[in-house]
C-alpha cells in the first residue's frame, strides 16, 4: 500500500531534494527498503552496518517513534507518513560552547 | 547592567518598566504579576551565536531579570550571517563581550551574567544551579549529552533547540518527563552528522527555532498555555511545515529511566568521541 516518506533536508541529497516520497509497503521497514530501492544510498543513512537504525535516528510512524510500536516491523496502512529525523546539533557556532 | 542591581526584585514595576513591557503587561496571561515573574527569572543560555543570539535577546526585551551566557568564542565574519547580536565591529571580539554590549542596549534593566568559559563536566553543575532554566543553543553533541545530564540531575528544565541547512527542532524536558537520552540515547559516530560549518545553515532558522525555544521560556516562567513537553517539533523551512511528534521518558534511559546508570556528570568527549573543545583566542 503507498505510503508517504518524510525525507528532512540533511538526507534530501540522496532523494534529489525531494521532500516526500511515496513507496509501496506492509512495514515501516519495508517502507524504507522500498525507498533505498528508488534511491539507492538511503539505507546508508538510515541503517547501521547491522542493518539496524542507529539510536541517533528515529523513525516516526505519523508521529509516533517506532520503538513505542513494533520497530521496523510496524504495519503501516494506506496514507501513513513515516518520518526518518536524525539528531542536529547546530545551534552556536562551530563547536564553540 | 543597571536597574536592576538596584531595585528590589519584589517592588512594584517602575514607570519606566510599565511603559516599556506595556505590550505584554496588557495581555491577562502576563499582567503585572507575570512581568514581575519575569523580572524574578533567571535564565541561562548555552552559547551565544545562531540560537543563543535571539533567544537571549528577546529575553532581554522581555525583561527577564538575569541571563546568563556561556560562550568562549570570538566573533568571526562567517557568524554575521545569522548571528544577530554580533555585527561588523565585533568581528574578532569575544562573543560574550559583543553579546552582553547588545543585550544591554536593548534593555539596560537585565543583568547579563558572562560565562567566558567552556560548560564542562567539571563546572556545569554550578554554573546551571544558579538559574531556574537553562537553553541549549550549543553546536556539538558532546555539548548537548552535558547539559542535558547536568540538568536533568540538577532538577532543571531544559528548553533544547537544534538547527541544520533548512531544518531545526525544539523540545522541553522537564526533569521526570523525558531527557536527551531519551530522544537520542547514543550520539552519532563522530563525523556522520555535519555541523553547520560543514553543511550550511540558513539563518533565518536560527531565528525561528531561537523565537520558539524564548516563547518556551515564557511559557515555564509564566505558567502559561502548553509546553513542549514530551513533544518534539520540527520545523521545515523549505516546505514551511512543522510536525509534532511524541516523545516520552523511556523506562531503560540511562540517566532519568527506572534503574539509571548515569549518576554523575561524565567524560563527554569521549561518550561522543569528539576532541576536547578550546579556547580560542580574542583578537580584539
Amino acid at each position: 500500500m503507498p505510503v508517504s516518506v518524510y525525507i528532512p533536508s540533511p538526507f534530501r541529497r540522496i532523494t534529489a531534494n525531494r521532500e516526500n516520497v511515496t513507496v509501496e509497503g506492509d512495514t515501516v521497514g519495508e517502507v524504507l527498503d522500498a525507498v533505498e530501492r528508488v534511491f539507492p544510498g538511503f539505507a546508508n543513512l538510515v541503517y547501521d552496518a547491522d542493518h539496524r537504525v542507529p539510536t541517533h535516528i528515529n523513525v516516526y510512524l505519523n508521529n509516533t517513534e517506532i520503538h513505542d510500536l513494533d520497530g521496523i516491523d510496524t504495519k503501516v496502512s494506506d496514507g501513513d507518513q513515516v518520518a526518518v529525523i536524525p539528531a542536529l546539533a547546530g545551534g552556536s557556532g562551530e563547536s564553540d560552547v | 547592567m543597571s536597574d536592576a542591581a538596584t531595585t528590589p526584585r519584589s517592588e512594584a514595576l517602575t514607570p519606566d518598566e510599565v511603559m516599556r513591557y506595556s505590550r505584554h503587561i496588557i495581555m491577562p496571561q502576563v499582567g503585572p504579576q507575570g512581568q514581575r515573574k519575569l523580572r524574578n527569572a533567571k535564565v541561562l543560555v548555552i552559547g551565544a551565536g545562531g540560537l543563543g543570539g535571539p533567544v537571549a535577546l528577546y529575553l532581554a526585551l522581555a525583561g527577564v531579570g538575569k541571563i546568563g551566557l556561556v560562550e568562549f568564542d570570538v566573533v568571526d565574519l562567517s557568524n554575521l550571517q545569522r548571528q544577530v547580536l554580533h555585527q561588523t565591529a565585533d568581528v574578532g571580539k569575544p562573543k560574550i563581550v559583543s553579546a552582553e554590549e547588545k543585550l544591554n542596549a536593548y534593555n539596560p534593566h537585565v543583568q547579563v551574567v558572562k560565562h567566558h568559559t567552556p560548560i564542562t563536566s567539571d563546572n556545569a553543575m554550578e554554573i546551571i544551579g544558579d538559574y531556574d532554566i537553562v537553553v541549549n543553543g550549543a553546536d556539538n553533541f558532546a555539548t548537548r549529552y552535558l547539559v542535558n545530564d547536568a540538568c536533568y540531575l540538577a532538577g532543571k528544565t531544559l528548553v533544547d533547540g537544534a538547527i541544520l541547512l533548512f531544518d531545526g527542532q525544539a523540545t522541553v524536558y522537564k526533569p521526570g518527563s523525558g531527557c536527551y537520552r531519551c530522544l537520542y540515547p547514543d550520539p552519532p559516530p563522530p563525523g556522520l552528522v555535519p555541523s553547520c560549518a560543514e553543511a550550511g545553515v540558513l539563518g533565518a532558522i536560527t531565528g525561528i527555532v531561537g523565537s520558539i525555544q524564548a516563547t518556551e521560556v515564557f511559557k515555564q516562567i509564566l505558567d502559561i498555555g502548553n509546553p513542549l513537553v514530551n513533544r518534539l517539533l520540527l520545523v521545515d523551512a523549505l516546505t514551511m511545515e512543522f510536525r509534532t511528534m511524541k516523545l516520552r521518558r523511556d523506562p531503560s534511559c540511562p540517566l532519568c529511566g527506572d534503574n539509571p546508570t548515569v549518576t554523575e556528570l561524565i567524560d563527554y568527549d569521549a561518550f561522543c568521541g569528539s576532541p576536547p573543545l578550546e579556547m580560542p583566542a580574542a583578537t580584539a
